[in-house]
């Protein structure tokens, strides 16, 4: 970021390239913990916001099923800005975000702050690394009979 | 007094734990600790019971304290997976507004008695008929 909080240099190449990067829906399960791993870090470190994924499950050490982004401020979570999804799931050009940002800083990818009782949820929740959150350890129903 | 974190954890838990139809023993399972931790009595409510267990049609209930009314759309379709987990989780606030967002309409007065009057099957399932012998043969 720059001293104004406006865009640098490498916040507005880490978001051309975060374009499109989450292009499917929440709970699509071709968007996996890792592809987080790969995003999250970098648009956390340009941004000075902490980014995490909050997941439904967390199974075999690995977090999995339903999953929505949160930032960490200093007053709890909030959800990332409409903007933001818009960008990351390629909803908006390329360059929108950019020029939004530019225009009103990284406040500009941060959203609604969350209730009070889904952070608490979020701070008990299962921190698997810094960039992703498990809310409970999954425990499989039984099989239906099918027979 | 209800848990909201754990009842928030319980229902992460719970999202598309239904995806591939249930059991009475899943019911139970699932939602016997949604149910102790949001003081809302939840049941699934089967047609029939029979020596191989709970069958026919059955359909999410939940009791307020005052009626049983039908699960919220919004909770069927999280049990189910049917719906991303924040239509549901982001929606949790408080013990006031529990009711509101796990449970739906009334259900009406006749099935509130056949409720009453089933037949329960483990904590959190009740069964409208009970056979004995042979399952009815349009099971």
């Amino acid at each position: 970021m720059t001293t104004d909080g406006h865009l640098s240099p490498e916040l507005a190449e880490l978001l051309k390239r975060a374009h499109g990067a989450l292009a499917e829906s929440y709970d699509d399960p071709r968007v996996t913990a890792a592809d987080m791993d790969e995003l999250l870090p970098a648009l956390s470190a340009a941004t000075g916001r902490r980014f995490a994924a909050v997941w439904c499950h967390l199974k075999d050490d690995v977090p999995c099923g339903g999953w929505y982004l949160g930032v960490e401020g200093a007053d709890g979570w909030h959800t990332p800005s409409g903007a933001l999804l818009d960008h990351l799931a390629a909803r908006t050009p390329t360059s929108a975000l950019a020029q939004v940002v530019d225009a009103d800083g990284v406040s500009a990818l941060v959203g609604d702050r969350l209730l009070d009782l889904t952070s608490l949820a979020i701070a008990e929740g299962i921190r698997v690394n810094a960039s992703n959150i498990a809310l409970a350890v999954y425990r499989p129903a039984s099989l239906p009979f099918l027979g | 007094m209800p848990d909201l974190v754990k009842l928030h954890q319980l229902l992460s838990e719970a999202h598309a734990a239904f995806h591939d139809g249930y059991t009475s023993e899943d019911v139970d399972s699932v939602l016997g600790d949604i149910a102790d931790a949001s003081g809302l009595r939840l049941t699934v409510v089967w047609s029939y019971v029979d020596q191989w267990g709970t069958g026919g049609n059955s359909e999410i209930a939940g009791h307020d304290g005052q009626q049983w009314r039908s699960a919220s759309d919004t909770l069927v379709r999280h049990l189910h997976g049917d719906s991303p987990a924040v239509d549901l989780l982001l929606q949790l606030t408080d013990a006031e507004g529990l009711r509101v967002v796990l449970l739906g309409e009334p259900l009406p007065a006749d099935e509130q008695s056949s409720i009453d009057a089933g037949t329960a099957v483990g904590s959190n399932n009740v069964a409208l008929d009970t056979y004995k012998g042979q399952a009815p043969k349009w099971a």
